[in-house]
């Protein structure tokens, strides 16, 4: 999948995540949406890796880390995002970048699919005379 | 010379070094913790500051602390009886510095009094006196907790609420030895661990609802030793190790299985059971505890004060509380376009419920989307509560919507909001750039809500970016999700009184979310990564 190809290359770079991840992240959170994707399992399957990072003290490869998830019942893209990254086998470290990664993709989807809803979010009647008659005071005196 | 906690300048001078006595009342919390060395009358930081210098508690060193130290003092001088109790449980516990991060982001999340207590509490108290200090939850998992309890449906809110208010309890009444601050806590755990199966449109939210049931019954006045040991797979209790990880000898896995135990106690729970006994007798059947006779009054007096501050108030019923998940409702209807709902359908909705006028073609759109709400939906709303929603906007409009946004958004962004109108900051003499650039600075996006004039149209953007050294030369990033257009301007286009073409026709910013940051300790989830330069701040 070509959306993917970044993930050749791993996910750190110096010790700590690579800079240029972000236009990835946007990409795969559109595209994730758009498959359906459920945002929440995106970011239950963030939490399970971090703290799977934090006890893990022996590498870890994909299938283990498949049937580990698989009470998550990942979405296909999903699953072929964790191969691609995990590769053979990943370390403590590598999966606790998958982690954070994960978490980027998360924020980012909620963003496309929260931040829309803010203008209905903090919408309100407009204070016309026909929106006050129907409430409060001016409905009561109308009897 | 450092910096202080405040971040402004050098607190501590360069004069004689001032040792000075406290002069505030005698505190137990004072000897728990040098933050609580702030409760008294003390005003010269400076000596106290001195104090602290060259230790690991420098505040000169450790930003975030020095920060939660002051907010601490604050806390407590302003406190009532009850909260000042609390806030002594919270020191006295094995791992308060979490616990009051925890407890700081539950007041920023507005989460209800008791709620956050108990949260707080539960991650603050030690699940095992050896070995690695962990509470029974994380902070952020407190925090997730708290969000997802308030976005609940009006059934499950009920029903969690019946289960919290039984905890502890047995047949005849509270059970002594029984931890209900820790079982409501865990409960509370397990409602954050299924956020993701109670959304709006979930199908298996009976199940995950049916599951914390079962879970509250089950762990329903057990010892704290008991729910210390079973609700976690972590190996504090040498006799108490689950089979499923005693038994395993595959090192990945048996992590992977560790790891899924401290995300839901539920799952621990059941591996600990998997023989089909019960885990752990009552507490009305336990052996009695052995503290000494001489104590038992005090400790008797101390208990029933505790008792009494954590009792639940009523649950809060107001038909307000329906509306963030309504939202949430609608959200997710929209990026799945007609797979839940036709659009005109969900407009129609939403235009009821915040007050629009309803013509008679929207509501038999309306009528119609109401009843995909009630034969797809999980316990959204009743048709009440959309009244009473639909009241509040034409009316009082005592809604939070800043708030709600934070509630739906805090547990990826991990951040909560205020709503700034950009006229306001300007009147009053913010600088409203510098608050969004400064968000993006710390990786928080800013959402913005730009009105077309003419035609009434609101719009939400995101800035989600920034560039340039000084205030004059900021750029920021904004993307339009519902359209997936992005766009980079100078930050200060955004005050103009006319927006550019691309936010509409005669458009201009009317207001932002101004995020705060939640997670006082590391993201994700509380975990540091130095390993990645994610690093523990405090």
């Amino acid at each position: 999948m070509s959306s993917m190809e970044y993930l050749q290359k791993g996910l750190i770079d110096g010790g700590k995540l690579r800079d240029d991840l972000m236009p990835h992240v946007r990409t795969l959170a559109a595209s994730w949406i758009e498959t359906g994707v459920d945002v929440g399992v995106v970011d239950i399957l963030a939490e399970h890796l971090a703290r799977w990072a934090v006890e893990l003290e022996a590498p870890v490869g994909f299938e283990q880390i498949a049937a580990g998830t698989a009470y998550l019942d990942l979405a296909p893209d999903v699953t072929e995002l964790l191969r691609e990254a995990v590769g053979q086998q990943a370390s403590a470290t590598e999966l606790a970048a998958l982690a954070v990664h994960l978490v980027d993709i998360a924020e980012a989807m909620a963003l496309v699919i929260f931040v829309p809803e803010l203008p209905a979010l903090s919408a309100k009647a407009d204070r016309t005379g026909d929106a006050a008659r129907m409430v409060g005071v001016a409905r009561h005196l109308k009897g | 010379m450092g910096r202080g906690g405040s971040g402004r300048a050098p607190i501590v001078g360069g004069g004689e070094k001032v040792r000075r006595r406290l002069r505030a009342p005698e505190d137990p919390a004072a000897e728990l913790m040098p933050a609580a060395e702030f409760l008294g009358n003390e005003t010269d930081f400076a000596a106290i500051l001195e104090g602290f210098r060259d230790t690991p508690f420098d505040p000169a060193r450790r930003r975030v602390l020095g920060r939660l130290m002051g907010m601490f003092a604050m806390d407590y001088q302003g406190a009532q009886p009850v909260e000042r109790r609390f806030l002594r449980r919270l020191l006295a516990a094995g791992n308060p510095r979490e616990g009051y991060v925890a407890n700081r982001g539950l007041h920023l999340c507005g989460a209800p009094p008791v709620i956050r207590r108990t949260l707080a509490l539960g991650v603050a108290e030690i699940r095992f006196a050896r070995g690695r200090v962990v509470g029974f939850l994380g902070a952020v998992q407190a925090r997730v907790a708290a969000t997802t309890f308030r976005l609940l449906g009006p059934r499950g809110r009920e029903l969690l609420w019946g289960l919290l208010t039984l905890a502890g309890h047995g047949d005849a009444g509270p059970l002594p030895d029984a931890d209900r601050v820790i079982e409501r806590a865990l409960i509370l755990k397990a409602v954050a661990a299924r956020r993701h199966r109670l959304g709006p449109w979930s199908r298996d939210g009976e199940t995950a609802l049916a599951e914390i049931s079962a879970f509250a019954v089950g762990i329903r006045g057990c010892t704290r030793q008991s729910l210390a040991a079973r609700t976690t797979l972590i190996p504090g209790d040498p006799k108490q190790i689950a089979p499923i990880i005693a038994g395993l000898d595959d090192p990945a896995a048996r992590a992977g299985l560790i790891a899924r135990g401290e995300i839901d106690p539920v799952f621990a729970w059941q591996a600990h059971g998997a023989s089909g006994e019960r885990a752990t007798a009552p507490a009305a059947t336990a052996p009695a505890a052995t503290a000494p006779a001489a104590t038992a009054p005090a400790a008797t007096a101390e208990s029933q004060v505790h008792a009494a501050d954590d009792a639940l108030p009523d649950l809060d019923r107001s038909a307000l509380v329906d509306r963030p998940r309504l939202h949430w409702a609608f959200a997710q209807a929209r990026v799945r376009r007609a797979e839940i709902m036709l659009p005109g359908e969900r407009e129609a909705l939403s235009d009821f419920i915040t007050g629009g006028k309803m013509h008679d073609k929207k509501v038999v759109l309306k009528d119609s989307g109401w009843r995909i709400v009630k034969d797809k939906g999980f316990d959204i709303a009743g048709e009440e509560a959309m009244q009473g929603i639909r009241l509040d906007a034409q009316g009082i409009y005592r809604f939070d919507s800043a708030r709600a946004l934070g509630d739906l958004l805090s547990r990826y962004t991990g951040a909560t909001y205020v709503r700034r109108m950009f006229s306001d900051q300007i009147t009053a003499g913010a600088d409203p750039l510098k608050q969004i650039v400064t968000a993006l600075i710390r990786g928080l996006a800013v959402p913005i809500v730009v009105h077309e004039l003419k035609i009434t149209l609101v719009k939400a953007f995101a800035a989600i970016g920034w560039q340039g050294d000084s205030a004059g030369a900021w750029q920021v990033e904004l993307t339009e999700p519902s359209m997936g257009k992005e766009m980079h301007l100078p930050a200060k286009t955004l005050l103009l009184p006319v927006l550019p073409p691309d936010f509409g026709r005669r458009a201009r910013a009317e207001a932002y979310m101004a995020p705060a940051a939640l997670d006082l300790l590391t993201p994700p989830f509380g975990i540091p990564f130095p390993a990645l330069g994610i690093e523990d701040q405090l």
